[in-house]
């Protein structure tokens, strides 16, 4: 080989070494790079793990893996270790982990772990160390064997979670459920004895149920029983009325005339009583029946206020009606109970007022969509104080128990009042001022109608059927098993100048005798033996169907239950009375179901206007007195006879003023000045009321006052004497 | 193919033949990396394939044989180079078995790009190790030679049997190493 090949192949050589000795250091230089680059990701990485280990919450222990001989020696704790137990690195790096063991350490969890680890395995378990003071705490351990390349174990990693909280709050929920357990066996003791207890319930509702059946049935028997006993007390009551108004009206002398008097007022106050009691079981048994008929308005009203003009007067009260234009003459309504409620208010007013008047006043409301009647009884009595108000109307109540003594009464009237109201489908109220007067009030809907359609009260206006004659000889069948009654009714008929009078004991016998006698009417008890009344007259009726013609049959309904007047009807009877009979309602039924006379023809409505003297006004105010009077003669002559009569009684204590005490010219005053008032003669009763008030001057001035009351009272009788004189 | 199996294979060539063997071969052969390797570059092993082409030219020697000599060579050269390998192996069959689970681990750690063959060994009994050999390269003899070298190194008496698999016996081998 040449010099020049030789130096060319070696220059050659030397640029593969020199390109090589490039690549190295390239390659050297990329891989440091690499290196670099790779240490820092480590030292990253190292750093995170680090932070991670030191800060973690979970305390983190490295030890060695020598489990035999002194034990596994601490390498490592982190931060997280120190908090928990107490030890500082330097205080515990070395040691054994035995050391944070103590007396209540559970031995066969540490034998498990080691056991664990001894095998290569991990363990995970929960276990009691102790702080470096001696506290003890629940840890919450995993411990992994840490290997190297060959899978050799060379250390162990634990990591421990301070459970003692939780470990407390399982105790306690430990505890809690322990209670809640014993809580649950309570209450599903307790349930059982509930049950226990509903069982008994049932039981005792089912008793209840039996009991309230047979206090239902008690209540029942009980309304039957009210019923039965005031028919059965009422029968004697009426005998008792009957024997005494009779004798009242015999020959007797004053002695025996007061005790008949007293008889006769004491029988009808009972009576009213036995009515009252009847009246209350019969609403509270929901018997009692609202009717609807057409009536007149102002006869009832008149006839009622009437009824308390005589003892008005004796109180010296003045009694008056103020009735508005616009209240209508005609309605619908139950006659009887609005009667019934007037009647108790105005009784109640007249109790409890001794001195000033009593209104009644009548309103109507027709301009509302429900248009109503108002009627009110304004009284000047002693009022009803303010906390009694409320009670008023409450049953057995009064506003003060010293009424029941000083006034009497049941304390069932005004409960009756404002039953019947609401039955009718109104209201009822009190305005009351203590010591000044009360105002009793009842509003009832109005239904108005046309006069010509009113038949209930038409025969008891005696306008026109006062007229009528009735025959005296008219024959009269008496149909009552009751001896008291048997004799009451022909004594009363006789009395009333009715001679042809036959009794009957029973429907049998008195079918009998009519088969076989002649008669005009027939007044017949419903309940009787062998056959009653209703049964009677059903057979009557059927035989009258073959034979024709057809004799009025008047019942005489004692108990006037619910369905009485229907079944009375039903049996063909013409018409019913109830008990006690009062010897004008009898003569009315009379009237009206015997032949009818032409009298009814010949009645003239002219004939009852009253003559106003223009003059006389001031003296004696007609129209007040025709107000109660209605311009019937009979009644005004017997208003002014009553009042004459009262009249001199006074006269004569006032004439007596030099001898007689200074309360009786008061009192006899009073009552003067009220009786003048109830006539209209108003003049009279303001001289009265002078005398009233000038009770205690001297002998001279009552002279004076006498003297004008004496002039006074003649101008009122000349003026009522001329006035008998046009009629 | 790492650097390292070039210089080896020059260092051996030279050491046989004299340095202008080497020479030579580089100019019989045309390279991409031109001839210049150095052990911790890699290079394609094609360029193995030519260099040992052109040597087997020069020399007169079969391919075969020269990539034999050069793994029997180089298992020696490997024990000098990185005696790390050798602590643990007590034997063949331990570091036959050591190659796929630890050193070839190591390399990767080192040269993460290397592609290494697949060594995988089974012991049928004390006596009997299986090795299966697999490569993207056709090495099979080269491997041979190294597993002939390691028993040679660890002086034990044991046969090996070669077997090729499918056609391409160069990239894969199963080789019997049985004690006697």
């Amino acid at each position: 080989m040449s010099i020049e090949d030789r130096i060319t192949r070696l220059e050659k050589r030397l640029a593969r070494e020199k390109s090589a000795r490039q690549q190295a250091e390239q390659l050297l230089e990329e891989k440091s790079y690499a290196f670099y680059k790779l240490n820092e990701q480590l030292q990253e990485d190292s750093r995170l793990l680090e932070a991670t280990v030191v800060n973690a919450n979970d305390g983190v222990i490295i030890t060695t893996a020598d489990l035999a001989n002194g034990g596994p020696e601490i390498i490592y704790v982190n931060e997280a270790f120190s908090r928990i137990s107490g030890y500082d690195p330097d205080e515990i790096i070395g040691k054994t982990p035995r050391i944070l063991q103590g007396p209540d350490t559970d031995r066969n969890v540490l034998d498990l772990l080691k056991s664990s680890l001894s095998k290569g395995k991990p363990f995970k378990g929960e276990l009691k160390n102790y702080t470096k003071d001696g506290d003890p705490y629940w840890l919450d351990i995993s411990i992994v064997p840490i290997r190297d390349e060959e899978g050799t174990i060379t250390h162990f990693t634990a990591i421990e979670r301070n459970i003692t909280n939780r470990k407390n709050f399982e105790k306690e929920l430990q505890q809690e459920k322990e209670t809640a357990e014993k809580e649950i066996a309570e209450r599903q003791r307790i349930e059982a004895q509930l049950q226990e207890y509903t069982d008994k319930l049932e039981l005792m509702r089912f008793e209840a149920l039996d009991a309230q059946k047979k206090a239902e049935e008690a209540s029942a028997a009980k309304t039957e029983f009210l019923a039965n006993m005031s028919h059965e007390l009422r029968t004697p009551m009426n005998g008792i009325i009957g024997m005494a108004e009779m004798l009242m009206d015999s020959n007797l002398n004053s002695d025996q005339r007061e005790n008949i008097e007293i008889l006769h007022g004491s029988s009808e106050n009972l009576l009213s009583i036995l009515n009252d009691i009847l009246d209350i079981s019969k609403i509270e048994a929901g018997e009692l029946e609202i009717e609807t008929v057409p009536f007149h308005l102002g006869t009832a009203v008149r006839q009622t206020v009437q009824l308390f003009l005589p003892l008005a007067t004796d109180k010296g009260l003045t009694l008056d009606m103020d009735r508005a234009d616009d209240v209508p003459s005609a309605i619908i309504g139950d006659l009887g109970r609005i009667q019934q409620v007037l009647r108790n208010l105005i009784s109640n007013a007249l109790k409890f007022t001794e001195d000033g008047n009593i209104t009644i006043v009548l309103r109507a409301t027709m301009d509302s969509e429900t248009p109503s009647l108002y009627l009110a009884v304004e009284d000047t009595g002693v009022g009803i104080p303010k906390d009694k108000l409320a009670a008023i109307f409450e049953k057995f109540t009064q506003a003060d128990t010293s009424i029941t003594r000083k006034f009497g009464g049941t304390g069932l009237g005004l409960a009756i009042t404002q039953q019947l109201v609401k039955l009718m489908g109104g209201e009822i109220g009190v305005d009351s001022l203590e010591g000044q007067g009360s105002t009793f009030w009842f509003t009832i809907p109005l239904t108005m109608v046309s006069e010509a359609d009113v038949l209930v009260n038409l025969y008891d206006d005696k306008q026109g059927a006062a007229d009528i004659e009735l025959s005296k000889d008219l024959r009269i069948l008496a149909v009552d098993d009751h001896p008291i009654n048997q004799t009451f009714a022909r004594k009363l008929l006789k009395k009333l100048g009715f001679f042809y009078v036959d009794l009957a004991e029973n429907g049998l016998q008195a079918l009998d005798m009519i088969a076989t006698n002649t008669y005009d009417i027939v007044f017949m008890d419903c309940q009787m033996p062998e056959l009653d009344g209703y049964q009677a007259t059903t057979i009557l009726r059927e035989r009258e169907e073959e034979t024709g013609g057809h004799l009025p049959v008047i019942a005489l309904t004692a108990n006037a239950m619910i369905g009485d007047k229907e079944k009375c009807l039903k049996a063909g009877m013409d018409d019913y009375l109830s008990k006690p009979i009062k010897p004008e309602k009898l003569i009315a039924a009379m009237k009206k179901w015997t032949e009818p006379s032409a009298a009814f023809e010949t009645s003239d409505a002219e004939l009852h206007i009253p003559s106003v003297s223009e003059a006389g006004s001031e003296i004696m105010d007609w129209d007040r007195l025709h107000m109660f009077t209605d311009g019937d003669q009979e009644e005004e002559q017997a208003l002014i006879e009553m009042f004459m009569t009262y009249a001199e009684e006074s006269l004569e204590i006032l004439k007596n003023f030099r001898h007689g005490e200074d309360e009786e010219w008061k009192k006899a005053a009073h009552k003067l000045k009220g009786s003048a008032a109830n006539l209209g003669a108003q003049a009279l009763s303001n001289v009265c009321m002078e005398a009233e008030q000038s009770v205690d001057q001297d002998n001279a001035a009552k002279e004076q006052i006498l003297s004008d009351i004496l002039a006074s009272y003649e101008q009122v009788i000349k003026l009522l004497n001329n006035e008998k004189i046009e009629a | 193919m790492k650097g390292i199996v070039f210089t080896e294979l020059f260092d051996m060539v030279e050491g046989l033949f004299g340095v202008d063997m080497i020479d030579d071969v580089l100019d019989d052969c045309e390279l991409e990396s031109g001839g210049a390797y150095t052990t911790v570059g890699t290079y394609d092993h094609n360029e193995l394939l030519q260099i040992v082409g052109a040597l087997s030219k020069h020399t007169d020697l079969p391919v075969k044989d020269l990539l034999h000599k050069y793994g029997y060579h180089l298992f020696f050269r490997f024990h000098e180079i990185m005696p790390v390998f050798f602590e643990k192996p007590k034997s063949t069959f331990e570091f036959l078995e050591s190659v796929h689970d630890h050193i070839h681990v190591e390399v990767k750690k080192l040269y993460p790009d290397a592609a290494l063959p697949h060594f995988e060994t089974e012991r049928n009994d004390d006596d009997i190790l299986t090795m299966v050999y697999k490569s993207c390269c056709p090495f099979a003899d080269f491997a041979e030679g190294l597993i002939h070298g390691c028993v040679d190194f660890y002086k034990e008496n044991i046969e090996i049997q070669s077997e090729n698999q499918n056609m391409a016996e160069e990239y894969s081998r199963i080789f019997t190493l049985i004690k006697q």
